[in-house]
């Protein structure tokens, strides 16, 4: 039995689950509300102790942080590869894995928190929200949040987030320009990484990310939201806003 | 065959010269001064004209080894080098075959590179490289974040920096303790590319952060038993100085959010 325990089919949540769905491997889809701290709960941290989303739980063990399980989905289950044959094509695909996961999306959800999840939870009652910080098993989260919920972000982290994102995305276009995918020729994982944070750069910098500007960016994010895969993704998200986020990239 | 750019074998230097010659895989050796800038200064070599490719600038580890194949690829990042390598040369592989194993083997680096490495790193800047960074290499340094980090560095961290570092430290000797008090090695009945990730990140842990290293009696045995190998001790040859574990270049910050 399979079972994928996530959020909205965006950032780390959506990675195991384009993965599965790109798979074609059936999953019991357990949604958990980030905006709810659900991740924080009892009965979660009963599954993944540290409180992190997503978790993976196959044969009743335990499978956590988002790109390995991706990696462990592709190896573990039949279906068609998402991993290139060739192993310069292979290491490609995990370098820019990596700094889609540790660059590129830590500037965006570093944004992402300022402007969207912590004013979503802020207006609540402030011993629950204090209460709900407390509860968070890791501190690197418990900063986060507390971040989030009391709007601390120094100016300058917000500047070198945003400096970081525009420059980001110059890199992404150049890579892009240069392959059909980001490992070479074939889709991969890789792909099915940077969409799910990629998706946000024409939202997010329009002024830099947009047709005229960023062609090869756009063309590569237009072919994976029109793949099957990343429309039954989609399907499941459940926060109005996100579901509608990604239509702008249907063609006209 | 290919070559292998590297510095002291210490850190992500030590990682790769370690699995090639676990692997028995001929290569070429370049031994290039990360602490001087000597990859960088040489950019427009016809040798090093690969240090301005995106992969190689952009490679989060900062300062790390590039593996030039035959193809003519510039590879960097020492965990994926290492994976590339078990890759494409299948001689004594260095990951067991199931896909558990692998995401084991992927959680690991993942934490080591991101947690570990960024924390022993700056407490040896901060012991054995602040005084020797000079504003004039700094300046021909390619990249924002590059310079950056060999800023902080060459100012000295603050006191809450290291503080940081070795709570991170901390977090990661319970985790090695937990998995080698189970086994001789971090994943599986022998030795993979975890261990020699971790080797490359733990191997000046006895002097950048002795009390908290003497702590971990398991990691200290695994260090002890690594170090015996004869491909760590084949690596650690390439060694110039007298002490390859006091060898730091600013690099891999820690990470800006959750």
């Amino acid at each position: 039995m399979l079972k994928l325990y996530h959020w909205e089919p965006n950032a780390n949540s959506g990675k195991p689950m384009l993965a599965l769905m790109e798979k074609g491997v059936a999953f019991e889809s357990h949604y958990l509300d980030l905006l709810n701290f659900d991740q924080h709960k009892p009965d979660y941290l009963a599954i993944n102790p540290l409180g992190t989303i997503p978790a993976l739980v196959h044969d009743g063990k335990v499978f956590t942080e988002s790109t390995a399980i991706m990696e462990y989905v592709d190896a573990a289950f039949e279906g068609p590869s998402l991993t290139p044959v060739d192993p310069i094509e292979r290491w490609r695909m995990r370098w820019w894995m990596k700094w889609f996961d540790q660059y590129l999306a830590k500037s965006a959800s570093m944004l992402g928190w300022s402007v969207f999840v912590g004013p979503s939870v802020r207006a609540r009652d402030p011993e629950e929200l204090k209460a709900a910080i407390e509860r968070i098993p890791m501190k690197e989260r418990r900063v986060a949040w507390s971040k989030a919920i009391y709007n601390t972000f120094s100016k300058e982290e917000l500047a070198e987030s945003t400096r970081r994102l525009r420059d980001g995305i110059g890199k992404l276009e150049a890579a892009l320009g240069a392959r059909a995918w980001i490992a070479g020729a074939t889709y991969s994982l890789g792909d099915a990484n940077g969409f799910n944070l990629a998706y946000a750069l024409p939202l997010a910098q329009p002024d830099v990310c947009n047709d005229e500007k960023t062609p090869a960016i756009m063309e590569w994010l237009r072919k994976i939201y029109e793949r099957p895969a990343t429309r039954k993704c989609w399907a499941l998200a459940r926060v109005p806003r996100m579901g509608e986020r990604v239509k702008f990239l249907e063609r006209t | 065959m290919p070559t292998l750019y590297h510095w002291e074998p210490n850190a992500g230097s030590l990682e790769v010269l370690a699995a090639l010659h676990e692997k028995n895989i001929p290569f070429e050796s370049r031994y290039v001064d990360f602490l001087a800038g000597e990859m960088w200064r040489k950019l427009s070599s016809q040798e090093m004209a690969f240090a301005a490719e995106m992969e190689v600038v952009s490679n989060l580890e900062i300062e790390g080894p590039v593996l030039a194949t035959e193809s003519g690829a510039a590879l960097t990042d020492s965990y994926f080098i290492n994976l590339y390598l078990d890759d494409a040369f299948a001689q004594t592989p260095l990951r067991p075959a199931d896909a558990e194993s692998q995401w084991r083997i992927n959680v690991w680096a993942r934490w080591i590179g991101e947690e570990l490495y960024p924390a022993t790193n700056t407490l040896g800047c901060a012991k054995y490289a602040t005084a020797k960074l000079k504003d004039k290499a700094i300046e021909t340094l390619p990249g924002q974040e590059r310079q950056d980090a060999w800023r902080t560095a060459q100012r000295g961290y603050a006191i809450d920096e290291i503080a940081e570092a070795r709570r991170k430290i901390a977090v990661m000797l319970r985790r090695t303790e937990d998995a080698l008090a189970k086994g001789a090695y971090l994943v599986g009945e022998s030795v993979s590319l975890a261990d020699f990730t971790l080797l490359g990140a733990s191997l000046s842990l006895p002097k950048t952060a002795p009390d908290q290293f003497e702590g971990a009696p398991y990691t200290n045995a695994w260090l002890a038993r690594m170090r015996e190998r004869p491909s760590v001790q084949a690596a650690l040859r390439y060694a110039r100085s007298n002490a390859p574990d006091e060898s730091f270049a600013p690099g891999a910050e820690r990470s800006r959010w959750g």
